[in-house]
């Protein structure tokens, strides 16, 4: 930077000042005696204190052109009377560091073109936590991270719905799912569509599956199903399930399925031996016994592990199965956890302060419909379960509530 | 029935505004060239609409005001890069069968309009939510 004339009484003879008028977009303002020789980063400076917008954050128009802070005046040809324009740029002082990155990257055409600053640039889910998105994507707040540095729960169904519906996550999701690296992304960061083997990429390309993964409602079902057919909505198998109750899981699975702590139903199922009543959160549903299904296996299954997922959501097309016991592997394109991951890579939801006839809205509601009234008996039992239904049902019909 | 204003003297005109700062706020422009005598090259920004993905964004833009400008409209061609329905994503260029004041142009329309609208595009339901590429970056 070179030395300007900063006072104005130091200025050259008066006959060569131009006097400039700054429109700044709150309909100010301000007229300035200057002159052409001063660099236009030397007239930021003086508007500074006029117009309280740090420097670095004035932007300059005048006749179609954003002034460059190395310029003088006098190269835009701005002369008395004129009228430039101010305008506040929106960066932070403290993002300016990353968008800088950001714009240091912008020949690599692979690359999504909303991928945000500041994220890392191998993870192109970036540009769903970006800035751009404030307010609109649920980003971690700081009471997010509780005294143990946990992260918290992971977003709730429901939250997780809530997102999806709002268009720009939708139109992200579509971007997404059009670009090969980010299938890549995705396939690689999950193993159990890995374990898929290259169908999976084709799916994930299908228009029919797009379509399916940007409407909620599409969502909204699977995740009843999956939640229905006891898959355990909040993890894939064998990662993560110790803090939740295991779907199907209860006081007798345990004793009789001793020595074996870790695993999920299925092998409640394969030895055959327990998986029926108590698995069955929907026994008293069925006064008729229907519980003598399970080992049968789950007749969704199929729906759920067909790599095609082409069938849409057959629920309803049997009621009375709904109820049956199975155990659907949950599917690993449709667990929170990995709708959680495209949502932007670990940001989940802030935790939550409302009450709970707010916060489980959804859950209670489910917990009427399957005939559980008592409010309070509801609560407790989603909160020992953490809003998981099917955990709350079974402390519900175990009577630990 | 007024006569018709010579180009110049409309250009002139629109020069004067721009410079001046008239005009609406959210857009500006001016010669490319202030010696050009033909006026034929201008530039202009856009100030991205409150509401949108353009928020606090400044499109740069090129306008070219041929000889037989205002009868014809201006050629607008962005600089900045942006993702919009009636921008060729190629070089920027407005087209103009997408854009309703060039498609029909009026003589007493000006750059301003033409501006204006492009900007009002950028505001419309759909296209406020586009994802846009990083800012800075131009064609």
């Amino acid at each position: 930077m070179s030395e300007a004339p900063t006072e104005s009484t130091a200025a050259p003879p008066a006959g060569d000042e131009i006097k400039v008028t700054v429109k700044s977009s709150a309909d100010q303002k301000y007229t300035i005696s200057v002159s052409p020789s001063l660099l236009v980063s030397d007239f930021k400076q003086l508007l500074e204190p006029q117009c309280n917008i740090p420097k670095d954050r004035q932007r300059l128009i005048y006749s179609g052109r954003v002034l460059k802070d190395h310029e003088t005046l006098a190269t835009y040809k701005i002369q008395s009377g004129h009228t430039i324009h101010l305008v506040k740029s929106a960066a932070p002082p403290t993002s300016s560091a990353p968008s800088a990155s950001a714009a240091a990257q912008p020949s690599n055409p692979t690359v999504p073109q909303n991928i945000a600053a500041g994220q890392g640039i191998g993870n192109p889910l970036a540009g769903l936590t970006g800035a751009r998105y404030a307010g609109l994507a649920q980003l971690p707040s700081a009471s997010l991270f509780g005294p143990d540095g946990g992260m918290g729960p992971p977003p709730s169904e429901e939250q997780l719905i809530q997102a999806m519906s709002s268009p720009m996550f939708q139109q992200s999701m579509n971007q997404m799912l059009q670009n090969p690296q980010m299938l890549d992304y995705i396939i690689n960061s999950s193993p159990n569509l890995q374990g898929m083997g290259p169908q999976v990429r084709q799916m994930m390309q299908s228009e029919q599956f797009r379509q399916m993964m940007t409407n909620p409602d599409v969502m909204r079902q699977m995740m009843n199903l999956n939640r229905m057919f006891g898959a355990n909505p909040f993890g894939s198998p064998g990662q993560g399930n110790q803090s939740f109750p295991e779907p199907g899981r209860t006081s007798t699975t345990e004793t009789s399925n001793s020595g074996d702590s870790e695993t999920p139903t299925s092998t409640g199922t394969a030895t055959g031996a327990n998986a029926s009543p108590p698995a069955n959160p929907f026994a008293s549903l069925f006064p008729g016994g229907l519980p003598n299904a399970p080992a049968s296996g789950n007749p969704f299954g199929a729906l759920f592990n067909n790599p095609m997922l082409g069938a849409p959501p057959a629920q309803g097309t049997d009621g009375n199965n709904t109820g049956a016991g199975g155990n659907a592997a949950p599917n690993p394109l449709f667990s929170p956890e990995m709708l959680s991951l495209m949502m932007g890579g670990g940001a989940p939801a802030p935790e939550d302060n409302r009450p709970p006839e707010e916060r489980y809205e959804a859950q209670l509601r489910q917990l009427n419909e399957l005939g559980f009234f008592d409010f309070d008996r509801n609560v407790r039992a989603l909160r020992r379960s953490g809003g998981n239904v099917q955990g709350a049902v079974e402390a519900l019909l175990d009577g630990t509530v | 029935m007024s006569a018709k204003i010579p180009r110049n003297f409309r250009l002139l005109e629109e020069l004067e505004k721009g410079e001046k700062g008239l005009g609406a706020e959210a857009c500006s422009y001016g010669l490319t060239d202030g010696d050009d005598i033909t006026m034929s090259e201008w530039n202009g920004t856009i100030l991205g609409p409150p509401h949108s993905v353009h928020e606090n964004r400044i499109y740069s833009l090129k306008l070219h005001c041929g000889p037989n400008y205002p009868d014809v409209p201006p050629v607008v061609q962005f600089l900045s890069k942006i993702n919009l329905p009636c921008v060729s994503q190629v070089d920027g260029k407005v087209d103009p069968s997408k854009l309703a004041c060039l498609a029909q142009w009026r003589r007493d329309y000006n750059m301003e309009t033409v501006l204006l609208e492009i900007r009002r595009e950028m505001a419309t339901g759909s296209n406020r939510k586009l994802p846009q590429p990083p800012e800075g970056t131009t064609y």
